[in-house]
């Protein structure tokens, strides 16, 4: 498996960890009855950052970034 | 002489790609819109309440969307790399989480919540998000379905898979629409009733 391949495979497996992660901290932090609308939507822009830039590869449309 | 043409349709292909990528990208940029204004409605009409629905079910299918989305990125990265095997497989599963969470919200979520379309705010906006949503994740499923009809053809190459990689931004783009609708709509705010 070329560099490359593996290094986009493995990207892969970090961002669905982070995003598993800060998805658990989020049903613990509702069910414990916080109710901080702020906390929860910066943790969704988090996530959503973290999709649109690893998973969207954003940066294609600027030349930025290539397969 | 054949590999000045080859280098040419090369540079015409490269140039399109960046023309598919930006129309694709402009369509999203016109999708926040509709997604933004349904989630503005929600704080708009709910506050700082919501409805009482059950919190599992919704966590389940929030965690299959975010596998999904997985399975499609490395789905894309194997059509790059020409590894067709691993491409099929991501592919099939990402349809296969997608429609678990599609059939969730439809037999599982809309008929716990003991919501209507009609009677109050909570039904209405909640009937919105969630269908608005699911419409979404159906018209993906459909996409990444003949994605994959013609993955299993053989039509696309590591050089020549922009339909592979405009299924996958669509997708990611849908559950990044969950990542904000899943908090508003079963995380922020004190439950009301139930």
């Amino acid at each position: 498996m070329d560099e490359r391949k593996r290094k986009a495979y493995r990207t892969g497996v970090i961002v669905l960890a982070v995003l598993a992660a800060l998805t658990v901290a989020e049903f613990y932090l509702s069910i414990t009855g916080l109710n901080w609308a702020s906390v929860f939507l910066t943790i969704a822009l988090v996530k959503a950052f973290l999709v649109v830039r690893d998973y969207m590869h954003l940066g294609r449309l600027f030349g930025e970034e290539e397969h | 002489m054949s590999t000045h043409v080859e280098s040419v349709h090369a540079e015409e292909y490269r140039a399109q790609l960046a023309r598919n990528r930006l129309g694709l990208w402009l369509f999203l940029f016109s999708e926040v819109f509709l997604f933004g204004g349904i989630l503005i409605s929600r704080f708009y009409l709910w506050g700082g309440t919501r409805p009482h629905l059950e919190q599992l079910p919704a966590f389940i299918l929030t965690a299959a969307l975010l596998v999904s989305s997985f399975f499609m990125n490395r789905a894309e990265t194997a059509a790059a790399h020409g590894d067709r095997k691993t491409f099929l497989t991501g592919t099939l599963m990402t349809m296969l989480l997608g429609l678990l969470f599609l059939f969730g919200v439809l037999f599982v979520e809309w008929p716990g919540s003991g919501l209507t379309t009609y009677e109050n705010t909570y039904g209405a906006i909640f009937y919105l998000m969630t269908g608005m949503h699911a419409f979404h994740v159906l018209t993906g499923i459909i996409f990444l379905g003949i994605v994959y009809r013609n993955g299993r053809k053989g039509l696309y190459t590591p050089e020549k898979h922009w339909a592979v990689e405009a299924a996958a931004v669509y997708w990611h783009f849908v559950d990044v629409v969950w990542i904000f609708f899943y908090p508003a709509i079963y995380l922020i705010g004190a439950v009301v009733g139930g």
